[in-house]
């Protein structure tokens, strides 16, 4: 497998994660009722085990909600929270819904706090890109970053020898709770990508 | 005393020192231990073989149970281990969630049968194990004393 990225495809990958992670941000914006900012993406292609440094580490304890994708393209997002921020998020949200402090319920308020970004994350790549994908149920778990990772990567090491990231950080100004969103595409699905959004971007 | 860091995908073998490697999930982590000579080494492997590059060379073999055993034991031999002397630990192997729900999908429990097998193939006791769960552990493996721990955080 070519190990390198084709010119312009980082731009693309770039715009597409910027498409989505905008709207995944604007639904965490109206659930939390505050303003949200993000970070310009990172794009890599990446060995497998490259993956755990550009992702900060193998140590740290994170809060990760995964989303499986599939249909045209597959692949995983993920949302990852330091524990702290995860909670902070989990029982903010929770009070905005009038249900405050219900601990024990961190975790599932978690995954459909993923669950509602990843869609709106998705629903803008398939209207750019008119393709259609579904997404699997979400897991969620706190653990060592690369406890968890070394799972996906795992999975898509069963089909592929490196991962393809796109990461895009982004924070809540008002609570200051903040996360990245990984995402991660099957290398078929990145060519579909690639090719897709490359008609769409004007070459130069 | 400092310690050898072994990341995912490599095979390191020392003297003296700690072997340490953190945040194993269902990954397998194999230590070989020569207790005459103090001379212990650990690979930390992510999958059981390589199907994906299949004919390809994969960009690290050591990623593979099957290809970095071997590696291990070669190159604890070559730092002058005894083969005859060689025992197993194991760890990692972990299930830490079940992608797509699918029941079959389990690569932590995988990777420790394969270990298992090809630990046996080459004829080394395995000394002690802890694998499985649902949990990420950090390995710790002290080859001055050939001590060890595998803790799971939190």
């Amino acid at each position: 497998m070519n190990t390198r990225l084709p010119p312009f495809s980082a731009d693309i990958l770039r715009e597409v994660m910027n498409i989505g992670g905008a709207h995944a941000m604007t639904a965490l914006s109206r659930l939390s009722h505050g303003k949200v900012m993000i970070t310009v993406p990172k794009v890599s292609l990446l060995k497998l085990e490259e993956v755990m440094d550009f992702v900060g580490g193998t140590e740290q304890v994170m809060s990760m909600t995964i989303h499986p994708i599939v249909g045209d393209i597959s692949g995983f997002i993920l949302f990852s929270y330091a524990e702290g921020d995860a909670s902070s998020l989990a029982s903010y949200i929770q009070e905005i819904g009038g249900m405050k402090g219900h601990k024990e319920n961190f975790p599932s308020t978690l995954q459909e706090i993923g669950n509602i970004l990843s869609g709106s994350c998705l629903n803008a790549i398939h209207q750019f890109l008119g393709i259609s994908t579904t997404q699997s149920s979400p897991e969620g778990m706190t653990d060592m970053s690369g406890a968890i990772l070394d799972s996906i990567l795992a999975d898509i090491g069963q089909r592929a020898d490196d991962a393809l990231i796109t990461a895009l950080g982004f924070r809540e100004e008002k609570r200051g709770i903040g996360g990245n969103i990984y995402l991660l595409f099957d290398p078929d699905s990145t060519q579909i990508v690639l090719s897709i959004a490359g008609k769409k971007v004007p070459t130069r | 005393m400092d310690s050898v860091i072994i990341k995912m995908g490599e095979v390191k073998v020392t003297k003296d020192t700690t072997l340490v490697t953190f945040g194993v999930g269902s990954c397998v982590v194999i230590i070989l231990f020569d207790r005459e000579a103090h001379i212990g080494g650990m690979a930390h492997t992510m999958l059981t073989t390589d199907k994906a590059t299949h004919t390809q060379m994969a960009t690290n073999p050591l990623r593979y149970v099957e290809l970095a055993i071997p590696e291990l034991i070669k190159e604890m031999v070559n730092a002058g281990a005894s083969k005859r002397h060689l025992v197993a630990y194991l760890t990692g192997g972990a299930q830490m969630f079940t992608l797509y729900r699918d029941p079959s999908n389990t690569i932590g429990p995988s990777n420790v049968d394969v270990a298992q097998r090809v630990l046996s193939e080459a004829g080394i006791p395995i000394f002690d194990e802890d694998v499985g769960g649902k949990r990420g552990r950090n390995v710790r493996f002290d080859c001055a004393t050939g001590e060890w721990s595998a803790n799971t955080n939190g």
